[in-house]
């Protein structure tokens, strides 16, 4: 349990800092108006502010009818409720805990057949630095205590991606013990849900930021929605979205520690499936890309990547771009080669 | 002294009488807790069931079967709702709920229902309830007094109160239990209505919702993973080419599946179904299949979902239908037709938004798969959903439906206009009650009126009459938990308590025993008959009077003793109130309770308002607080009662002392004792000053100043 509440805190420091970065302040307010440049009609910004995933969430539409805004916006609660319900660790029925006590499910939804693919996808870009098999590892971090390497050689065993078998219609581990985790992806593939509703609704003007950022059209044409990348003891970092995700991942966002506390193994949240170390070479690793999903599982995987083969990953994943920090504070943008190329 | 002891007498009769009446066979006693053969009841509710299931569920309710197939549920109405009579002890009703939302059965089990005591037989109330039967419970039903329409029910006369109250749980718990039960829902749907229809039509009105995908959108999704919907190197189709357009309907009203599929295949698939299961039918042009191969094999379909609210339905291959052809006209060509079934118990419900998810797979150039994902969001057009289905009204965020008082108001407004109306009248006579008072005739004919107005329309027409046992229920609620609610079911008793609250403070219990009291005016109009007649009328004596006044408060306290204990047997002794059979029941009723009214009334033929005087609880129960009254409104002159004492025999209900003091607890504000006060031919100080006015004005010169003003002399 240590685990969720450290992971609230993570996502609520983003989710606050994005609203005061992005919008000066005002974030706190339910309606807002966009900029003073290109300001025409009656468009206002509708926010909508509360808790879903455990995190401070926060929906921001342009649209001129505030009731209906409720009325949509109410369908998002229950959307993120009901895929809350696939892949909550928390849930008791969730198919993520049925298959992680099975080795196996039948007749899963779409969307964690779907969600299970983008993760293979970028656990193959990756080379697996980015594996939703660490979940046995993260138990074992979470648990504390001093962890003798000979037991997370053990585990690591069971880590590997290409384990989990996607066959139509069933799910099925290939190895005894083996345990997924999607901390690292159902939060962007959650975001990426609630804008496609949106955008089936008809509000094609919104930015969902549910830990994750995805945005659909700008409020305004030609000004961008803006979110800022949180950034300890630094000024915020601000982005422009216009149909594009952020996600972010943060060596420092969660630590574990040993439940006694006193002996506290200072470790990152982020497992390098490979070594199976919770020491990320970035600090910090922020990814723009098309889905929310799909930056947010690969600004896990480029925590443990060299920043030399940044350009060609994402570039393989049709990414846009990524910044990183290191350790020592330093900056660096990487752009994705496709992206250079247009 | 004689006449006194002969009135003495007469009181102890008709105590005695009364007590006879309480004992007779005829009071029908409340049906106690006795123990419910649940599974017989249940079993006559439903003459095909074979069994019954347990109580489960919140509500609890048990599912009752015939040969494994559930035909109805069954439950209690305490269960559900905590319903309170108007006694405030909870009673008990069984019901049988028909899965197309109707009645099956309804039964008093238990109750304790004080209207019911003595007069309304529980015979009568057993009448009441078995006229649920059959009726529609998403319907509003309607209590009145004479059945005009469909979906109302004849109120058990003289007990409009408990009446509401029962309709109100037997209809909320059957809501209750149908909703979770998800018979409500279904039958929300008018799945039995059937025109023919074509294709084109079925679409236009959004019966069937279609959605077309372009080659460019999916091909966006799919490019941002990697991914192609072609394999690489085939030819890329325009971005605006269809790549299938997507057909979604209900089909299990008979208007969509019907047309659809034709009867023949209707009524098989139909056959099959349990009730409360859901067909949805799905069809889909070009080159896509939603189909898909894959699901012979693994049992499920992996390219499709539907989702309702929180809810993610994956179908099984059991739970397919095939059609090889369609019935309707005018379908466009069709690659995949199919049904899929959601059974019940899956909760899908259909009368609510759910969408067809659509998985679009491609894969990349490793031959990974990756997916676009198309929504086609379904809602049943309104015109499918049974027109007594209203929307749900809310009032200060309280559900309407709670909230039946507001429905009983808006069918009284006229009435309640006229109450509000009659009462704005009194207060304009009491506020002005001198210039009244000094005309004798005016303020004979002001009274006169309002007493045939208070007798037949507030008393006959309206039943609009206080009673002890409002008190007595009043208590009861403070004591056991109040609401609002209970006291707002009759509009007009509600309004009267309310005014009668304001005048206890300003002018005693004299307003409404002396004004708004329909056997308070009946005995008055009674006695002025009898005036008429010249029939002798009987003096009592002060001091035998002043003695039968308590009488009244002891009834009242006994009363209010007994119903802290035993509420039933107090409003079966609250029968000393003639009220309901003079003015609720207008004398129709068991002929002991008539004779008993008839002969308190005739009291009054020789006694005015005797009943009033020394009986009535609710004027006991009225005087009592009465004592805070915050005004003197009546004139009274310092000879009066130590020189004069023509007031006294003035007073209908000798309230005035000898020593001239009029005792609020007795005075019925008739302003007869006014009248006296401002006639110069009565009231000795006023004769006195007009014979010096006379005087003044045959004298030559008359000195205007020296007439003395009477309202000088006015002592507070």
């Amino acid at each position: 349990m240590t685990l969720t509440s450290k992971t609230v805190t993570r996502r609520r420091m983003i989710a606050i800092s994005a609203g005061f970065a992005g919008l000066g302040g005002a974030a706190a307010l339910n309606q807002l108006r966009p900029g003073s440049q290109g300001m025409r009609g009656q468009i206002v910004i509708h926010e909508w502010r509360g808790i879903a995933l455990g995190a401070e969430t926060s929906i921001k539409l342009a649209h001129e009818d505030r009731n209906e805004v409720v009325a949509v916006l109410s369908r998002c609660r229950t959307e993120i409720d009901r895929l809350e319900g696939i892949f909550s660790l928390y849930r008791p029925d969730s198919e993520i805990v049925r298959l992680n006590a099975d080795g196996e499910l039948k007749g899963a939804s779409i969307d964690f057949e779907r969600c299970l693919e983008e993760a293979r996808r970028v656990s193959i870009m990756t080379d697996g630095a980015f594996d939703i098999t660490v979940a046995p590892l993260w138990d074992l971090y979470a648990q504390g205590g001093t962890i003798a390497e000979r037991r997370v050689d053990e585990i690591r065993s069971t880590i590997d991606y290409r384990s989990v078998h996607l066959d139509p219609g069933r799910i099925a581990f290939e190895r005894d013990r083996m345990a997924i985790t999607l901390n690292g992806i159902a939060q962007g593939y959650i975001t990426d849900r609630i804008a496609e509703l949106l955008r089936e609704y008809g509000y094609s003007r919104s930015l969902v930021s549910l830990g994750e950022f995805c945005a659909l059209e700008a409020p305004e044409p030609g000004s961008p929605w803006k979110v800022g990348i949180d950034e300890p003891e630094m000024q915020s970092q601000e982005i422009a979205l216009e149909n594009a995700a952020l996600a972010t991942s943060s060596a420092e966002g969660l630590v574990f520690k040993s439940s006694s506390q006193v002996d506290a193994l200072r470790a990152s949240h982020l497992i390098d499936p490979r070594t199976g170390k919770a020491s990320p070479l970035w600090e910090q690793v922020s990814v723009v890309a098309p889905s929310a999903a799909r930056a947010d599982a690969l600004s896990t995987g480029l925590s443990f990547i060299d920043k030399t083969r940044w350009a060609d990953i994402l570039s393989r994943a049709g990414a846009h771009f990524a910044l990183g920090r290191a350790a020592d504070g330093k900056r660096f943008r990487i752009v994705s080669e496709t992206r250079l190329q247009h | 002294m004689r006449k006194g002891r002969i009135f003495t007498s007469l009181i102890t009769f008709l105590a005695v009488s009364f007590l006879f009446f309480v004992a007779s066979p005829v009071s029908a006693k409340a049906t106690g807790a006795a123990p419910v053969d649940a599974e017989a009841m249940a079993m006559a509710f439903f003459p095909i069931a074979t069994h019954i299931g347990a109580m489960e569920g919140e509500p609890p309710s048990a599912a009752v079967y015939q040969r494994g197939r559930i035909v109805g549920y069954f439950l209690f109405t305490r269960d559900v709702v905590a319903s309170k009579g108007f006694s405030g002890k909870p009673f008990n009703i069984a019901l049988g709920l028909a899965l197309d939302g109707t009645i099956a059965g309804a039964r008093i089990i238990e109750q304790h229902e004080p209207i019911l005591v003595i007069g309304v037989s529980a015979k009568d109330l057993d009448a009441f309830v078995a006229q649920y039967i059959g009726l529609d419970i998403r319907t509003p039903v309607k209590v009145v007094r004479t059945v005009r329409n469909e979906n109302e029910v004849d109120a058990v006369s003289g007990a409009t109160i408990s009446s509401v109250v029962l309709s109100d749980a037997i209809i909320r718990s059957a809501r209750a239990v149908g909703r979770v039960r998800g018979v409500l829902e279904g039958a929300a749907i008018d799945f039995d209505s059937f025109t023919s229809r074509d294709w084109s039509s079925l679409v236009d009105d959004r019966s069937i919702v279609s959605k077309k995908i372009s080659y460019g959108r999916i091909q966006a999704e799919l490019g941002s993973k990697g991914a192609s919907l072609f394999p690489v190197g085939a030819s890329e189709p325009e971005p605006d080419a269809l790549v299938s357009e997507v057909f979604v309907a209900l089909a299990t009203p008979a208007q969509i599946g019907r047309n659809l599929m034709g009867d023949l295949e209707f009524n098989s698939v139909m056959g099959e179904l349990e009730d409360g299961d859901q067909i949805i039918f799905v069809a889909g042009t070009g080159l896509y299949s939603f189909k898909g191969t894959d699901y012979r094999r693994s049992g499920f379909f992996d390219r499709f979902q539907i989702v309702q609210a929180d809810k993610t339905y994956t179908v099984k291959t059991s739970d397919y239908r095939r059609i090889d052809e369609l019935a309707v006209e005018g379908p466009p060509k069709l690659r995949d037709k199919a049904l899929f079934i959601l059974p019940a118990a899956t909760g899908f419900d259909p009368a609510k938004e759910w969408r067809f998810e659509l998985i679009i797979k491609g894969s990349t150039p490793e031959g990974r798969i990756a997916s676009a994902i198309i929504p086609v969001i379904y809602e049943l057009p309104e015109h499918y959903r049974l027109k007594s289905n209203k929307t749900e009204k809310t009032l200060f965020g309280y559900s309407l439906e709670d909230m039946i008082w507001v429905e009983i108001w808006q069918g009284r407004m006229v009435d309640i206009i006229i109450v509000l109306a009659a009462l704005t009248c009194l207060t304009i006579v009491l506020f002005m009650q001198d210039k009244i008072t000094m005309n004798r005739h005016l303020h004979s004919r002001i009274r006169f009126g309002f007493l045939i107005f208070t007798t037949v329309w507030l008393g006959w027409y309206a039943g609009a009459q206080l009673s002890v046992l409002n008190v007595l229920t009043f208590a009861e609620a403070l004591r056991t938990g109040f609401e609002w609610q209970f006291f707002l079911l009759e509009p007009l008793v509600f309004i009267l308590w309310c005014f009668v609250g304001l005048t206890l403070l300003f002018w005693g219990r004299g307003v409404y025993c002396g004004w708004l009291c329909p056997f308070g005016a009946m005995q008055e109009l009674t006695s002025k008959i009898a005036k008429a007649l010249n029939l002798p009328q009987l003096k009592i004596p002060f001091v035998i009077n002043e003695r039968l006044w308590t009488l009244k408060y002891v009834v009242f306290l006994l009363l209010f003793a007994i119903a802290l204990g035993d509420m039933t047997l107090a409003q079966t002794l609250s029968e000393i109130e003639p009220f309901k059979t003079a003015v609720v029941l207008h004398f129709i009723r068991d002929w002991r309770f008539v004779i008993y009214a008839l002969l308190l009334l005739s009291t009054s033929l020789f006694v005015e308002r005797a009943f009033c005087r020394y009986l009535c609880p609710l004027g006991a129960a009225l005087a009592i607080p009465a004592r805070l009254r915050m005004f003197e409104w009546l004139r009274r002159r310092w000879i009066c009662g130590t020189q004069c004492a023509i007031c006294a025999g003035h007073c209908p209900v000798q309230a005035i002392h000898p020593d001239g003091h009029i005792n609020p607890n007795e005075c019925v504000n008739c302003l007869n004792c006014q009248v006296q006060y401002f006639d110069d031919q009565v009231c000795p100080t006023m004769v006195q000053q007009r014979k010096r006015r006379e005087k003044l004005a045959a004298s030559p010169a008359p000195d205007l100043s020296k007439i003395p003003n009477p309202k000088g002399e006015v002592t507070p």
